[in-house]
């Protein structure tokens, strides 16, 4: 009876002592409770996010197995299903570019458009490739998919029936093995890490919320902003490059892709600024918190408010555009523009007045470098 | 007995927890005391503005002896002495140590200079043959937008003497051109361009008389003949004036001395060699070099150097003219610059917000300028139309700019839709064909009120 009455005290005394307000976990001495911030980032976004990843990659799979076995329109539409499926999934991961997924570069194998189709072309014939060296980076992951299943040649079926079917059909597989292969590492190193990325409770250059805020800014400035809109409407060329826009084969066949994983995009980067749960159900800390705990203000409102005003008006800016962003570029490339600016407002807030305020210093460098 | 041990384990494991707790807490006390730059504990010497440990001394006033000491504490001060802290006014070792400003833009290391701004010149050689080949009909439309977009096409060029290949620099125009403001605005001059090389070129070629709503030249009853589009815009000065404001002004006030772009490059010059610079010295000279990148001497600029065509013609005039005081703004980019190697980005920031200041209002002072000259035309009797486009293009040039300007505190002055409302106005139905010069004036009392003219 006292030898349990004792182990409740030592409990007791563990969890009065040590547990209060969480100031023990915090090494950043500014009131925030940043080890609460990481714990609903990592347990309600990150890791659910991979784990739906990885569901729709598993099916992305079963459904390739399935058009190998038996290639005819329906196994196909099924394939592109799953890719479209997957691809929208990977809209929420592609900005945890940490720990495994920056050592294995994992945003590039996965998601650098335009692919490179002469390379993939040359890869499929000599069936001479290494996935992991980056000259292949842009024969692989989603935008390679998009080309196998949607642009390869005019009747897709004939691909893999036909002369060449086999060594298609053989380097389609690979792509697909290969996502699966990456993904399971990232997934391993978070579940056996979570510990201890949410205890790097400190402001330094290495912490855990330093590394993933600049992650976050650093992907909505170039995943997002860049790829999927400044590329393509030529903010960075003399000229727009229509053809750079994300997913541009299946898009030619739907009219309205690029345009959908654009969205998803915004909705991901949305939860993980206000820390709302990826299944929607529960809102947590999140970066938006902070700020307003800092009493950050922009022009005498909230910064977080401003923020999130940003995002809305770049969302229905994005919705305002025609579906299919090819035509958009190519009829009224102005109004892609204007998108574009009403995008980049959240990269001058995230990046100059959110960090101020955080006092996390940028670790990545412009890409405008001289 | 068997309780009694029981209740011992108890108490200890209870004594246990609370005191690692209480290490664990207090530990960062323990380990890390409040050490002065000098190495002790809660001490009197502070680190000044370029990063020298100052310690306090005592000083005695007749055989002007001196006492550093480590802490001030139970200091007994005998005849004739005094006790000196760090910061005291006069305190000569205070900043002794730190980098004077220099009487020109002239900094080296190891006496080696750390001035580079290559870039800028070859950009700003590029900006006067662009203004060159927007005024030859004979080139075409592609030549002209791979000259601003790709950095061909130019050949090489005389700079103070030497050959430079502007080709090869792998510099361009087109990607510093309205880089930081919406990106609307970029796609405008690449319009400019084409409409020169399609409308207005075709038209020259003809010997088009040029008419409202209709392209071509003419010459005013002064001599002067212009070259202009449909509504009277001469595109070449439209062209060069938006280049001031759209590469010069704002890659120097929004990009290179912008706080985020400073902040951005590491300034430790520990590990630097002869002539070698840091990433922050160097963006703070390539801001400079944006305004002085063609004078012959930048350590004694004229602001007429090599043909310049772009924002050191223009600070050269209002300086002369007496309305931007440009020795104020050589000074700032030596004071800030002096700054930088003494780490002292308090006073770099302060001497970068005068510099953005004064450059921004040579945009708002020209843009006036040349709406009032175009009113004033058109107000005497039988009106030169061909100096009236030529000075109201040049104000549409300076007005499409004025969305890049800063004010002291760092805020745009006008914004993206207020300078397109303005440009619509100036194009409007026949354009410079039909607009009055009460909208003129009325344009030039907006922008004076703005600026503070």
């Amino acid at each position: 009876m006292l030898k349990k009455i004792s182990t409740l005290v030592i409990i007791l005394s563990l969890i009065y002592g040590c547990g209060g307000e969480g100031e023990i976990q915090n090494n950043y001495n500014d009131g925030f409770d940043r080890f609460e911030l990481l714990t609903n980032l990592t347990d309600n976004i990150i890791i659910p996010a991979y784990a739906n990843f990885q569901l729709e990659i598993l099916e992305l799979e079963n459904a390739k197995e399935n058009f190998i076995s038996n290639i005819n329109q329906t196994s196909l539409d099924l394939l592109r299903e799953k890719w479209l499926d997957a691809y929208l999934a990977w809209q929420h991961v592609e900005m945890f570019d940490i720990n495994k997924a920056e050592e294995i570069d994992y945003r590039r194998k996965m998601n650098a458009y335009p692919c490179n189709v002469t390379r993939i072309n040359l890869n499929i014939s000599s069936q001479e490739y290494d996935f992991n060296n980056s000259n292949y980076y842009s024969s692989q992951g989603f935008p390679a998919l998009d080309y196998m299943l949607n642009g390869i040649q005019q009747d897709i079926l004939e691909a893999y029936t036909g002369l060449n079917g086999t060594q298609n059909l053989d380097y389609l597989s690979n792509l697909i093995n290969q996502i699966v292969v990456n993904t399971e590492d990232i997934i391993n190193e978070w579940n056996a890490d979570r510990d201890i990325f949410i205890s790097s409770t400190s402001n330094t250059a290495t912490s855990s919320l330093n590394k993933i805020t600049n992650d976050f800014i650093f992907y909505y400035e170039k995943g997002f902003r860049a790829n999927k809109f400044g590329i393509p409407a030529g903010v960075f060329s003399g000229s727009p490059l229509p053809e750079n826009i994300e997913a541009y084969y299946h898009n030619i066949l739907t009219g309205n892709t690029s345009q959908i994983l654009s969205l998803e995009a915004l909705q991901a980067v949305k939860k993980f600024f206000s820390g709302i749960s990826f299944d929607n159900s529960y809102q947590g800390l999140g970066l938006s918190d902070y700020l307003l705990h800092l009493d950050a203000l922009n022009n005498n409102e909230n910064l977080g408010d401003v923020i999130s005003t940003t995002f809305e008006q770049a969302e229905t800016s994005i919705s305002d555009l025609d579906d299919d962003l090819m035509n958009q570029i190519n009829t009224n490339n102005y109004d892609m523009l204007v998108t574009y600016d009403k995008i980049q407002a959240g990269v001058v807030l995230l990046k100059v007045d959110m960090l101020g305020f955080l006092s996390i210093d940028v670790d990545y460098l412009d890409a405008d470098g001289d | 007995m068997k309780m009694k041990n029981n209740l011992l384990l108890a108490m200890m494991a209870i004594a246990l927890v609370f005191t690692s707790c209480s290490s664990d807490s207090e530990e960062p006390v323990v380990v890390n005391p409040m050490l002065d730059c000098n190495g002790i504990e809660d001490g009197t010497s502070l680190l000044d503005d370029c990063g020298d440990c100052q310690q306090a001394y005592v000083y005695n006033y007749v055989t002007h002896n001196v006492v550093l000491l480590d802490d001030t504490l139970a200091v007994t001060l005998g005849q004739n002495e005094m006790l000196v802290m760090p910061t005291d006014m006069g305190n000569p070792y205070w900043n002794a140590g730190c980098l004077q400003t220099p009487a020109t833009y002239k900094f080296e290391r190891d006496g080696a200079s750390t001035v580079s701004h290559g870039g800028q010149t070859a950009r700003l050689l590029m900006g006067v043959e662009m203004y060159n080949a927007l005024k030859d009909p004979s080139k075409t439309e592609s030549e002209l937008l791979d000259m601003f977009n790709d950095g061909t096409g130019f050949g090489s060029v005389d700079f103070n003497g030497t050959t430079i290949d502007l080709d090869a620099s792998v510099k361009k125009l087109g990607n510093k051109t309205a880089a930081y403001g919406s990106a609307t605005v970029k796609p405008q001059y690449d319009a400019m361009i084409t409409e020169a090389a399609n409308v207005v070129f075709p038209a020259w070629n003809n010997g088009d008389l040029a008419a409202a709503g209709v392209a071509g030249e003419h010459t005013g009853a002064g001599g002067r003949t212009v070259y202009v589009n449909a509504k009277g815009l001469e595109i070449v000065q439209g062209f060069t004036k938006g280049l001031i404001g759209g590469l010069c002004v704002d890659q120097i006030v929004n990009g290179y001395l912008s706080t985020t772009k400073l902040n951005s490059g590491g300034n430790d010059a520990s590990a630097l060699g002869a002539g070698e610079y840091t990433d922050m010295e160097h963006y703070w000279d390539e801001g400079f070099g944006y305004l002085y990148g063609l004078e012959a001497d930048v350590e004694a600029p004229t602001y007429s150097g090599n043909g310049s065509v772009l924002l050191n013609k223009y600070a050269g005039k209002v300086n002369t003219a007496g309305d931007v005081n440009m020795t104020a703004v050589y000074d700032a980019f030596k004071a800030g610059r002096t700054a930088i190697v003494n780490m002292d980005y308090t006073e770099r920031d302060l001497q970068a917000a005068i510099v953005k200041e004064h450059v921004s209002k040579i945009l708002g002072v020209k843009a006036s300028n040349y709406l009032r000259e175009g009113a004033a035309i058109i107000l005497g009797n039988s009106a030169d139309m061909a100096d009236f486009f030529h000075s109201v293009s040049e104000g549409y040039g300076f007005v499409l700019s004025l969305q890049f300007a800063l004010d002291g505190s760092g805020n745009y002055i006008y914004s993206n839709t207020e300078v397109n409302t303005m440009l619509d106005t100036l194009m409007n139905g026949n354009g410079l064909w039909e607009v009055d010069a009460a909208t003129l004036t009325s344009m030039a009392d907006d922008i004076d009120s703005r600026f503070g003219l």
